[in-house]
C-alpha cells in the first residue's frame, strides 16, 4: 500500500509540475507585455480623442482648465 | 501447593506497536494529501491569472474599438478648412492692426515734458490730443514739429498710417502756468488686399 501510494504521490508531483509550468509558459506568456502595449495605444487614442473633442467643439479657453 | 496462573486479555483489539504504526500510516496519508492539494492550488492559481490577464486584453481591445469608433466619428462630422479659409485667416494676419502694440510705441515716443490727454479713432484717423511745456528759448511749434518728426521718422509706427500730420495747435493757460496743446490726425494705412498661393 505504502509502495503504491509513494508511486501514485511521485506521478501525480510529475503530472501537476509539468502542468504549471506549461500553463505559465503557454497561458500567461507575454500577456503582462501585451496589456501595457494595449494601455499605452489606448492612452494615445484618449489624447486624440479628447483634441478631437476640443476641435468640434471649439473650447479655445480650455487651456484655462490646466 | 499453589497454582501460577497467565492471565491473556483476548479482547484487546490491537497492540501499542500497531496503534503507532497506524497514526505513522495516518500521518503519511495527510502529507501526500497536503502535497497534492499544493500542487493543485498552484496550478488553479495559474488558471486564475491567465483568466484575470483574458478579462484585461478583452476590456482594453473593447475600449481601443471604443476609441476608435468614436474618432472615426468625430472625423466623418469634422469639416476640412479650404483654401479660402486659409487664405481669409491669412488676410486677418496680415492686416490686423495691432493697437497696443502701436500705442505702446507712441508712449515710450512722447518725452516726458509732454503727456497724451487724449485718443480717438473715427473714420479711419486717428486724433492724437496732448499738451507739452513751454520754453523761453525754442518756438511752440518746433517744440510740437519735433515730436511729430520723432513720430514720423518711426517706422514701426509710422509705417501703420498714410500720413501724420499736425491739425491744430496753441497756447493754454491753466492755473496761470502756460502750456501748448497740440492735435495730431494720424489716417490709417489702408493695407492692400494681396493674392497669397
Amino acid at each position: 500500500m505504502a509502495e503504491k501510494r509513494n508511486i501514485i504521490l511521485f506521478g501525480a508531483l510529475i503530472i501537476l509540475s509539468v502542468s504549471y509550468w506549461s500553463g505559465a509558459v503557454v497561458l500567461i506568456g507575454d500577456k503582462p507585455l501585451q496589456i501595457s502595449a494595449l494601455e499605452s495605444e489606448q492612452a494615445e487614442l484618449n489624447e486624440n480623442l479628447i483634441s478631437a473633442q476640443i476641435l468640434a467643439s471649439q473650447l479655445d479657453r480650455v487651456f484655462t482648465l490646466f | 501447593m499453589s497454582k501460577t496462573y497467565i492471565i491473556i486479555n483476548l479482547n484487546k483489539a490491537e497492540s501499542a506497536e500497531t496503534r503507532l504504526e497506524r497514526i505513522r500510516e495516518r500521518g503519511r496519508w495527510a502529507v501526500f494529501a497536503l502535497l497534492i492539494i499544493l500542487f493543485l492550488s498552484a496550478n488553479g492559481r495559474v488558471w486564475m491569472i491567465n483568466s484575470g490577464y483574458n478579462a484585461i486584453i478583452k476590456q482594453k481591445k473593447s475600449e481601443i474599438a471604443r476609441l476608435k469608433s468614436e474618432i472615426k466619428q468625430m472625423q466623418s462630422r469634422g469639416k476640412n478648412l479650404s483654401k479660402e479659409d486659409i487664405l481669409s485667416f491669412a488676410d486677418l494676419e496680415q492686416n490686423r492692426f495691432l493697437w497696443s502694440k502701436n500705442l505702446e510705441m507712441l508712449g515710450s515716443m512722447t518725452p516726458d515734458d509732454m503727456a497724451i490727454t487724449g485718443l480717438r479713432f473715427k473714420r479711419q484717423k486717428m486724433v492724437i490730443n496732448g499738451i507739452a511745456l513751454t520754453f523761453e528759448d525754442r518756438k511752440d511749434f518746433e517744440i510740437i514739429d519735433e515730436y511729430l518728426q520723432t513720430l514720423k521718422a518711426n517706422k514701426g509706427f509710422s509705417e501703420n498710417f498714410s500720413r501724420i500730420k499736425l491739425e491744430d495747435y496753441g497756447r493754454i493757460s491753466i492755473r496761470g502756468q502756460e502750456i501748448i496743446r497740440f492735435e495730431f490726425v494720424a489716417a490709417v494705412k489702408k493695407k492692400t488686399v494681396g493674392r497669397y498661393s
